[in-house]
């Protein structure tokens, strides 16, 4: 469970990021977080992971506080899947890129491989295991990049806009995927049809507070509510 | 590379990091203008090449990377060193292009020595051997991270330069005047970019303290080959060819 109360975010230059943000997850659900740019997403993203530590409120993953001291536990049961997956993607090779966080979790070579090899088939891109990140497709470095999540087995997993840079299949295969993964997830996106197909619940933020929370099927809909936080709704067919 | 199986992939990675840390240290240590003498240094990596099944075209020109850098540091040498070091027939050979060259050559040998241990050992098993050796952390991370973001680097350059040529009257390279301006942005951008793979190395558990609980242990074969590169690199280095070299030369009409 995914507790965040009262929190308070600002930048080293005093921007205030977030403010007040208040909202519950429990074990196994997928959470929408959708917004304008600059609406506080991906600052929500990194605040959960620890990056940035919020100035006010607290977060808790299963009952444990974000918190400078708790941060080794809580990136190993917090797993985030960046925007660009360039910047996920740094190993030579795509198997060295899904075997770091195991290896550094301090498992021997055997257990990394089995781990990496799960990952691999269940993504459906062993055949990429030996290639480079920088000769893939989109599709396949956004796979990759949740594979390297993946194999450190965390019990969140935080995605920021998933579906950037994908043509329609890579991003229906996405959806697939992410209703395949079993563990809670924030999904931070702009593809309102992605959040509806994936998750169970959605908060929308708008000017770093949060505007609205409640089922995708209720908000996405609400013309008003998403013209006031500068979305578009979703059309009834 | 580094993945293949080789009997030089197979040897034990803190032996090839000894063996590769020896051989460089044998090459510095030559005179400044021991360009003769260090001709027969090039065996060892010959023969690990060979043995790695190492594509030396690949090899010599990834090593071409590192030679501007020499250039410039060497450059000087021509300049200021302006003495006789040779004379054959009317042309007279400077001390100072025998040093520039002297310098080129030993940073070439350098540079190809770790390029043949990355090429033949994987990465996190250099870092794991390094720690064994109880070389501090910093150096290791430095180490670590000059390998990751060189790569980053150039992926910015060259998709910068591509946005630029796209663009440019000529489409022949970036102009002078805008140079320190692609410099500037290049920093700024790789900068950027550094720091959110360092948030998502971090987020992975780097860096990790520990070192892997299945270490091997050293084989014979392993020992064969450190005294084998090392031992032949101090024969070469303590025979000097400038002798046979001076034989030769009487020899011929």
């Amino acid at each position: 469970m995914i507790t965040v109360e009262n929190v308070t975010v600002s930048y080293p230059d005093k921007t205030l990021a977030l403010r007040q943000v208040s909202f519950t997850v429990k074990e196994g659900q997928s959470l929408a977080l959708v917004g304008p740019n600059g609406a506080g997403k991906s600052t929500l993203l990194l605040a959960l992971v620890g990056v940035l530590l919020p100035q006010q409120g607290t977060i808790t993953i299963d009952g444990l506080k974000v918190a400078k001291e708790s941060l080794p536990e809580i990136r190993r049961r917090v797993g985030m899947v960046f925007q660009n997956p360039d910047d996920q993607l740094f190993m030579p090779m795509i198997y060295d890129d899904l075997a770091f966080g195991p290896r550094n979790m301090g498992f021997s070579e055997e257990k990394v491989r089995a781990l990496v090899e799960d990952t691999l088939e269940r993504l459906q891109i062993s055949h990429l295991k030996k290639r480079s990140s920088l000769k893939l497709s989109g599709g396949e470095k956004r796979m990759a990049a949740i594979g390297t999540v993946l194999t450190m087995n965390p019990s969140v997993i935080v995605l920021d806009e998933p579906s950037s840079f994908l043509d329609p299949k890579a991003r229906r295969n996405l959806i697939g995927l992410l209703g395949r993964i079993k563990q809670t997830k924030i999904i931070a996106t702009h593809d309102l049809d992605l959040a509806l197909e994936a998750c169970d619940q959605a908060v929308i933020l708008n000017k770093g507070m949060v505007a609205a929370s409640g089922s995708p099927q209720e908000l996405f809909f609400d013309e008003g509510l998403m013209e006031a936080c500068q979305l578009e709704a979703l059309k009834r067919r | 590379m580094a993945v293949r199986d080789t009997p030089i992939h197979r040897l034990h990675p803190l032996i090839k990091l000894l063996a590769s840390l020896g051989f460089i240290l044998i090459v510095v240590s030559f005179g400044r203008y021991s360009l003769i003498p260090m001709i027969p240094m090039v065996f060892c990596p010959t023969v690990v090449m060979a043995l790695s099944e190492t594509p030396y075209g690949l090899l010599l020109k990834r090593c071409a990377l590192a030679l501007p850098f020499c250039l410039l540091a060497g450059i000087s040498n021509l300049v200021l060193d302006t003495g006789t070091a040779l004379t054959l027939g009317s042309l007279s050979i400077s001390t100072g292009l025998f040093s520039f060259l002297t310098l080129l050559f030993k940073a070439y040998l350098s540079v190809i020595t770790v390029l043949l241990l990355v090429a033949t050992t994987p990465i996190h098993v250099i870092s794991e051997a390094m720690q064994r050796l109880k070389i501090p952390s910093l150096m290791i991370t430095l180490f670590e991270m000059t390998y990751r973001y060189l790569g980053t680097l150039l992926e910015e350059a060259s998709a910068m330069a591509l946005a630029y040529g796209l663009r440019s009257r000529q489409q022949k390279g970036i102009e002078l005047r805008h140079m320190g301006s692609f410099v500037g942005q290049l920093l700024l951008r790789s900068f950027d970019r550094a720091e959110r793979i360092y948030q998502a190395m971090k987020l992975r558990g780097y860096p990790a303290a520990h070192l892997s609980p299945t270490e091997r242990k050293v084989s014979s074969r392993d020992i064969l080959y450190l005294v084998l590169v090392l031992g032949s690199s101090l024969i070469f280095r303590a025979l000097d060819i400038t002798g046979a070299v001076n034989i030769i030369e009487r020899l011929l009409p």
